[in-house]
């Protein structure tokens, strides 16, 4: 074994987010509202409003036009308004930089597909590319770009608006003023930011990192305030978001918002109590699942998810079998409503006809059945109106009967739905999968991801299986990164472009956290290493340093990940579960065949 | 399917290559060419294409298309390679040295194509098993399996319903449990004992008490899993050897190659 | 085994290290793992002075290599072992053993088997051992046995023929062709064919068909199918003796029936030619013999006037020069007698002579000439006469060489070459002088007693035996042989009846008696003698292949083929154009067999060879492109009648008429101007004609049998490859290419 290298253990606030927070910065910041009328006992000595200020934020000078960050971007940041003026757009802002790119991105995919045939790529690749190409078509839909430029260069380059007047009329958007916080939810829930933000003139905006923000939101009028900004501000760019909504004028849009009620269910660190559930059986554990709307009760109004996911399950016998599950950005209980407004006449309206449960956290929002009738349906293309409910289950007065299990009628097999469910792997978004009937136990993707990280794999050829899929135990890079939740210092933080989920080893402090919330056992500590394979053991202690690691998909590398490519049998593939057309594309038709 | 077009190309492109060099020597055999020096290089060529699969599992940080290519590539390649190789030869082989050179090759090549074919049957095979185990980890595991078993034995003989279970035990399954599956077991793995040993087991059910049943029962579930870890190991290993023979001899057939091609060379008088 | 929560600080495993802990499949492998080198951890713990309890509670191990690695160490143990093994083989003594790809052919195993081990590859390898010359190509090293078969210049190239030979046969490797081949072909080597190594049975000369076709443009099949006809095989070449197979066949056997059978003629057995015991003529004593001595020994029963004194009117010999003075008395009535074109051959050389000869007829009949120049012309011609037949009598044989050379000299215009001179001695040879010395005695100075013995026999008019000569030409054609033999028989009867009963005027004198020279019997073996009838000269031939007369043949061919054609230098000529006619000049039928003159080897001194004597024989070492021997066929029932093959031309009936036209045509060709001409053409047309008797073999014959299944129809079983030998002849299309 080589000789270990002595370094200095990392510890929390080795690495603040900016080094140039003066003590005079920070004067005038805590004289400055909010941290003015904050209550400094509350905080904890080794954690004082100082150190927080100090480490955790970063001032920003923006001059007019500047944008802080875009839509769609991942970012672990809330940012404060303390000078000047910020302008959110609500609606999709597209950028002249980007349509260039996107036509780049577009050749590159085609010649990626061409050497993917000659290279013999799997099948399943291409799969993957319709799904990306779709999501392509649909975000250069928008109207026209606004001009754009950079400036600043380095750690600080901006880019910038050049016609701030035309973007304001192209698009909806809405002012943030003086001591106001945004960016905050995208923050706390892990989520790509819903909507882009710049600076309407020269203005102050103190970024916050998120442990600083959950830090300060131990003062309760901190905390008061970041609910209150939220609902009206955020729900217009979401519904604006939702596809079933694009056409409403602002005048519904705003009437929706004021109706709708935004509800959150479950734990939002839901891995401790997944941990304690698992081992239960399905039945106990479904009917432990908070229930948002229940089969056969009254079709009050529309449910749109947020964030997380919710199960769609019916009643079959005694037990509940899950339908599908809902992702970010889809809508329960559409199809009756319409049914009811339009199809249904002088006949008694329908009830639900499937329950939507919580799996873990689930942030949903409601829009009341009369609203979505007044506001929404008129502005729908019939085309993408659900059909009729002939022969529901579930009728007011009638027995209730149940339906076959045929698998034909539902998109993915219930057992592999239950099973990723249950697992909750329809979490992953990049999760490693191994068509065992393939797989030759040859080990290669374990040697490869070995080479390629410094002698050391990052994942286990281990893990739960479902007929012939493995799930090993490599990072999914989830839609909702637990992991992220308890991390001290940011070490574990999702990329802000592509959203993968890394562990930057220089912050890293080995305390453990991520790897016991991940509920895949994805994460393990090691015994850090140099590039030489040296271990790094404490200056002071002389015990080897841990820390984190787990797959990074091979960021670093540009390709397709290293295990994937060492794959001689084209066993081994990545697939986005949280995407169930994929998921019965990949993993259910193959098998029905 | 995009595998089955795959399959369909690859499969019509070796022919092709092949129908070409056959055309190809013929026709420089009626030219009055020289046949065995156009048909050695062609062989050469293709053998040196066969060893780039190595070449690129070596090479994993380079960006140079899937692994899984390459062995397409790889098993066609040598496909077409042994059929250049009996146009090479002339029948019978005389001389000792070309002997050896052509048994080598042959060698490889047939532990090539019985890789070829075990390394997609195997794993149906494997998956069949409800379980996946790690080759590595199955001796601790069939020890865990052991152990336990051995603990149900034990504690069959405390309540008094006679020695029988402790005694099958001891006579049939000690052994079973301890020691490793034999050499053909592992050519050709089969569920015979298994099937044996539990008929056997089933059939003491009208010795045993309430409890013996249950322990009888937890044993038989302990045989099985022994099983599956035999079988597991078994296949896994089978894999491990013949990929071991089919590379045993690379670097060896890379010598005797050189040789040859040095030798006739120099004995042409062109060197 | 994800059941159950598993510890999340436990190791990741190394697979890319060559060594893994024993303890690890029995899941206890300490953290720290084996070094590189594959020792444990404790181990070296221990040699570092630390405990090795701080590490980790596992035991010591033995640590194992990792399958990656174990798989990588047998290759490579695998690949040093063949290594070292075919070292050794290098050094072993019998290394050649070792190495060597196959037995040789039994062919060349022999030579290399009392050959050292270590010198047998580079007996045939270049640089295949140290001390061999370097830069050496294998085929040099087979030419030093090989030379004998192949010519070194023209080894490397196709046929062994030069690239102008291959031209001339149509070889031209046009050059889209020689880019496809893939070795170039104008560039041979023996291995390209002959590949060693093969075991003792493996035939070298083994050759697939379609090989000759990589150059040859004519792509067929098979033999059977697309392999072009014969054009004219076997192609006889240049008839040397005129002889008409179809009319020996037709006529002369059928009239004599008997079977007309080839190989009486071309069959011997006894020796073995090219083509197997088939020749051209087995001779014309086995041959011609049983038919044709007869009538030839009958041409000569007087023998052949060499020169015959003329007669000269008395008062002329009175009168007439001094010399003749003693002219015989019984030659003196009126002018009359013949000059034999020998005769003016000897007095050609005669200074004063020519202008007075010049007046003779063509026939040399004196009497013939214009009464102007008659008496001139016949007392030049006498004086002449006495001034030669005193100079031999006096010189002998040598003076009569040196007339003859003289003479010869005078026509030619030139000095005889040493094969004329050879000719000269042969015409010269067993000249008896003493019968010049006895003209000298007897007839001009002794005519008393001469006049006595002059007796009324009927004499055959000169001139009818001349006419003989000339007739007979055509009479073996026109078939009036046997009249004529009948004619001859006659005459003969009459002689011996003359002799028989003896006339009352032949009253035995008191002298002793002599019993009457007679040519026919005491001249039976041929020789000169002296007809004092009618005082000539006379020679009588044995019978076939006369030395004297074949070599005066030539001389006279000789003198003919060298006559001037402008008529200022025709002048020394012995006899004037119009005259000629070889038939006059040759007495005899040679000519109806042989074609004298130049003959087609180039040996032109060889005198026999120079006249076509003889048939041309091909020489034993010939390989022509073609091959083919008789004798294999000749055992088969099917073939062994020759005519099977061996086809009168098909369209015989006009084929006749021509030939009795061709004849006709030759006989009553008026002399004129420009008739030696087309004398010769008309000769060269009886030529071909008989050349082309035969019609060329049809394929279909050989066909027949020479099929894969049958005789086999390999190019290699009829044609040779090696055929840039000394002897190569070039086949008859060929030569035609090459005068083309």
């Amino acid at each position: 074994m080589s000789t270990a290298v002595e370094v200095q253990r990392p510890d929390r606030w080795d690495h603040p987010l900016t080094d140039d927070m003066s003590d005079e910065t920070i004067a005038w910041l805590l004289q400055s509202f909010p941290f003015s009328d904050m209550n400094r006992e509350r905080f904890s000595k080794s954690a004082s409003l100082e150190d927080i200020l100090r480490n955790d934020t970063r001032l920003l000078e923006l001059s007019e036009g500047d944008l802080v960050f875009r839509e769609g971007q991942y970012g672990g940041s809330a940012y404060l308004v303390l000078d000047g003026g910020i302008r959110i757009v609500l609606s999709q802002l597209q950028l002249d930089q980007d349509r260039t790119r996107k036509r780049n991105d577009w050749l590159q995919q085609w010649t990626k597909l061409g050497r993917g045939l000659l290279s013999g790529k799997s099948w399943r690749d291409k799969q993957g590319k319709r799904k990306k190409s779709r999501t392509q078509s649909k975000v250069t839909r928008t109207t026209k770009a606004a001009k754009s430029g950079t400036r600043g260069d380095g750690e600080n380059t901006r880019i910038f608006l050049q016609d701030i007047p035309g973007v304001v009329d192209e698009h909806a958007t809405s002012e943030v003023g003086v001591g106001e916080l945004f960016g905050e939810m995208a923050a706390v829930t892990r989520s790509p930011r819903e909507y882009s933000a710049f600076a309407e003139r020269k203005s102050y905006v103190l970024e916050i990192r998120w442990q600083g923000l959950k830090l300060l939101k131990q003062d309760p009028e901190f905390r008061k305030l970041l609910d209150d900004r939220y609902c009206d501000r955020i729900l217009k760019t979401h519904l604006r978001e939702t596809r079933l909504f694009r056409f409403l004028p602002d005048e519904s849009i705003d009437h929706i918002v004021a109706s709708a009620k935004l509800e959150s269910f479950g734990n939002l660190e839901w891995y401790a109590d997944y941990r304690k559930s698992v081992g239960k059986d399905a039945r106990a554990r479904i009917e432990g699942e908070p229930l948002i709307a229940e089969e056969g009760s009254y079709a009050t109004g529309l449910w749109i998810i947020r964030g997380g996911f919710a199960r769609l399950s019916r009643r079959q016998g005694v037990g509940h079998r899950t339908m599908a599950y809902l992702g970010k950005g889809q809508i329960f209980g559409l199809s009756e409503i319409v049914h009811n407004c339009w199809f249904a006449g002088d006949s008694p309206p329908l009830p639900f006809q499937e329950s939507l449960r919580a799996i873990g956290y689930v942030d949903a929002l409601c829009v009341p059945k009369q609203v979505v009738k007044d506001h929404v349906l008129p502005f729908v293309r019939r085309t993408e109106l659900p059909p009729p409910i002939v022969d529901p289950r579930y009728q007011f007065g009638q027995p209730v009967v149940d339906a076959s299990l045929d698998a034909a009628t539902q998109q993915v097999e219930t057992g592999l739905l239950e099973f990723l469910v249950e697992r909750r792997l329809m979490n992953g978004h990049k999760s490693m999968v191994i068509d065992t009937e393939r797989c030759t136990r040859c080990d290669d993707c374990v040697t490869a991801c070995a080479t390629t990280h410094q002698g050391t794999p990052v994942f286990v050829r281990e893990g739960p299986q479902y007929g012939s899929w493995m799930f090993p135990h490599a990072c999914m890079h989830c839609e909702d990164p637990v992991c992220m939740i308890g991390c001290p210092t940011g070490a574990i933080h999702r990329d802000r472009e592509s959203g993968l989920v890394d562990i930057n080893g220089q912050t890293c402090i080995g305390c453990k956290t991520c790897a016991e919330s991940c509920p895949y056992d994805n994460i393990r500590m090691v015994n850090a290493e140099d590039c030489k394979g040296r271990a790094k053991v404490d200056t002071n202690t002389g015990l080897p340093i841990l820390q984190a690691s787990k797959c990074d998909f091979c960021a670093s590398a540009r390709g397709r990940p290293a295990c994937q490519t060492a794959c001689p049998h084209d066993a081994l593939f990545r697939v986005d579960l949280s995407d169930l057309q994929q998921v019965s594309t990949v993993l259910g038709k193959e098998k029905n065949a | 399917m995009r595998g089955t077009q795959r399959r369909w190309f690859s499969i019509s492109f070796t022919l092709l290559c092949l129908a070409l060099t056959a055309g190809l020597l013929q026709f420089v055999r009626d030219r009055l060419g020289d046949e065995s020096t156009f048909t050695g290089w062609t062989l050469l060529s293709a053998t040196a294409g066969l060893y780039l699969l190595t070449a690129r599992k070596k090479m994993i940080r380079q960006r140079l298309g899937p692994v899984a290519g390459w062995l397409q590539m790889h098993m066609y390649m040598g496909v077409f390679a042994s059929c250049v190789f009996l146009m090479h030869i002339g029948w019978p082989i005389r001389g000792i040295f070309e002997t050896a050179l052509a048994s080598a090759f042959v060698f490889v090549a047939v532990s090539g194509i019985l890789l070829g074919v075990i390394s997609r049957t195997t794993p149906m095979r494997l998956a069949a098993i409800k379980q996946d185990f790690p080759y590595e980890r199955i001796p601790q595991m069939q020890l865990a399996v052991a152990t336990d078993a051995h603990e149900v034995a034990l504690d069959s003989t405390a309540f008094d319903e006679g020695a029988t279970l402790s005694e099958y035990y001891q006579r049939r399954l000690l052994p079973y449990f301890q020691t490793r599956r034999g050499f053909f077991y592992v050519m050709f793995p089969t569920g015979g004992k298994r099937r044996a040993l539990l008929r056997e087991l089933a059939d003491l059910d009208r010795y045993l008490g309430e409890y013996g049943v249950g322990s009888r029962k937890h044993l038989a579930k302990m045989v099985q899993a022994k099983d599956d870890l035999d079988y597991h190991q078994a296949l896994q290993k089978r894999l491990q050897l013949m990929f071991m023979a089919h590379v045993a001899l690379t670097w060896a057939l890379a010598i005797l190659i050189g040789v040859h091609v040095v030798m006739v060379y120099r004995f042409q008088g062109f060197m | 085994m994800d059941s159950g929560k598993q510890n999340v600080t436990s190791p990741r495993p190394k697979p890319n290290n060559s060594w893994v802990c024993g303890n690890f499949e029995m899941g206890a492998s300490c953290p720290k793992g084996p070094s590189e080198d594959g020792k444990c951890c404790h181990a070296i713990s221990k040699a570092n002075g630390e405990s090795p309890e701080e590490l980790a509670s596992e035991l010591p191990c033995q640590p194992r290599k990792s399958p990656r690695f174990s798989r990588q160490d047998i290759a490579i143990n695998f690949a040093i072992l063949s290594a070292g093994i075919l070292l050794l083989c290098m050094t072993a003594p019998q290394r050649e053993e070792l190495y060597v790809p196959g037995g040789l052919s039994h062919a060349h195993a022999q030579i290399l088997d009392n050959a050292l081990v270590s010198e047998r590859c580079s007996l045939c390898h270049p640089n295949s051992h140290p001390d061999a010359a370097p830069g050496l190509l294998q085929d040099q090293l087979c030419m030093t046995c090989h030379t004998a078969h192949i010519p070194d210049a023209t080894r490397r190239s196709p046929h062994d023929l030069t690239m102008e030979e291959l031209r001339t046969i149509r070889f031209t490797p046009n050059e889209q062709q020689k880019t496809m081949l893939m070795s170039a072909t104008d560039e041979t080597f023996c291995a390209q064919c002959h590949i060693e190594h093969r075991g003792g049975e493996h035939d070298l000369k083994a050759m697939a068909d379609k090989r000759c076709q990589a150059c040859h443009r004519e792509q067929f099949e098979s033999f059977a199918i697309g392999h072009p006809q014969f054009s004219d095989y076997p192609n006889i070449g240049e008839r040397r003796f005129a002889f008409d197979h179809r009319a020996h066949a037709g006529e002369y056997y059928a009239k004599k029936n008997e079977e007309f059978d080839c190989r009486s003629c071309h069959l011997d057995a006894s020796q073995a030619g090219v083509v197997g015991s088939v020749f051209r003529s087995v001779g014309f004593e086995k041959a011609c013999g049983s038919c044709h001595t007869e009538s030839m020994r009958s041409e000569f029963t007087n023998g052949w006037a060499f020169l015959q004194l003329p007669c000269l009117p008395e008062e002329l010999v009175k009168s007439g020069p001094s010399d003749l003075a003693d002219w015989p008395l019984s030659a003196q009535f009126g002018f009359d007698g013949q000059v034999s074109f020998a005769a003016r051959l000897l007095l050609a050389g005669e200074p004063t002579l020519p202008e007075s000869m010049r007046h003779l007829p063509s026939d040399g009949q004196i009497s013939k000439t214009a009464d102007e120049h008659l008496e001139q012309t016949a007392s030049g011609i006498a004086v002449a006469y006495r001034k030669v037949v005193r100079e031999i009598a006096n010189g002998g044989q040598a003076a009569w060489r040196k007339r003859l050379e003289s003479s010869l000299t005078q026509i030619l215009a030139r000095d005889l070459n040493e094969h004329e001179l050879d000719l000269v001695r042969q015409v010269s040879v067993g000249l008896p002088p003493d019968l010049f010395r006895q003209i000298e005695q007897h007839w001009f100075v002794g005519n008393e007693q001469l006049t006595q013995d002059s007796s009324d026999l009927p004499i055959p008019a000169l001139s009818d035996q001349r006419e003989q000569n000339v007739f007979r030409f055509v009479s073996t054609t026109l078939g009036a042989q046997d009249d004529l033999l009948g004619e001859d028989d006659a005459d003969d009867d009459l002689l011996l009846g003359g002799w028989d009963d003896d006339p009352p005027e032949t009253k035995p004198s008191k002298a002793t008696k002599l019993v009457k020279l007679n040519a026919a019997i005491h001249l039976e073996e041929g020789g000169w003698y002296l007809d004092d009838q009618f005082l000539a000269l006379r020679y009588v031939p044995r019978g076939h292949s006369d030395p004297f007369l074949s070599a005066w043949g030539e001389l006279i061919t000789i003198v003919e083929r060298n006559r001037p054609n402008s008529a200022a230098e025709d002048t020394r000529h012995p006899w004037s154009k119009e005259d000629l006619n070889l038939k006059n000049a040759i007495p005899g039928s040679c000519l109806e067999c042989h074609q004298l003159g130049e003959g087609t080897t180039s040996q032109a001194s060889a005198g026999e060879l120079w006249a076509n004597w003889r048939s041309e024989k091909r020489p034993a070492n010939l390989r022509q492109f073609t091959k083919f021997d008789h004798s294999p066929h000749l055992s088969l029932p099917a073939v062994n009648d020759c005519q099977y093959c061996h086809r009168f031309d098909t369209d015989s009936k006009a084929a006749d008429q021509s030939f009795a036209s061709l004849k006709a045509l030759m006989e009553n060709m008026q002399p004129d101007d420009n008739y030696r001409s087309r004398l010769v053409a008309m000769q060269g047309k009886i030529q071909n004609y008989l050349g082309c008797e035969f019609d060329s073999i049809e394929k279909a014959q050989c066909v027949a049998c020479h099929r894969p299944d049958g005789a086999g129809d390999s190019c290699t079983q009829c044609h040779h490859y090696h055929v840039g030998t000394e002897g190569f002849l070039w086949s008859q299309p060929m030569r035609r290419a090459q005068q083309k």
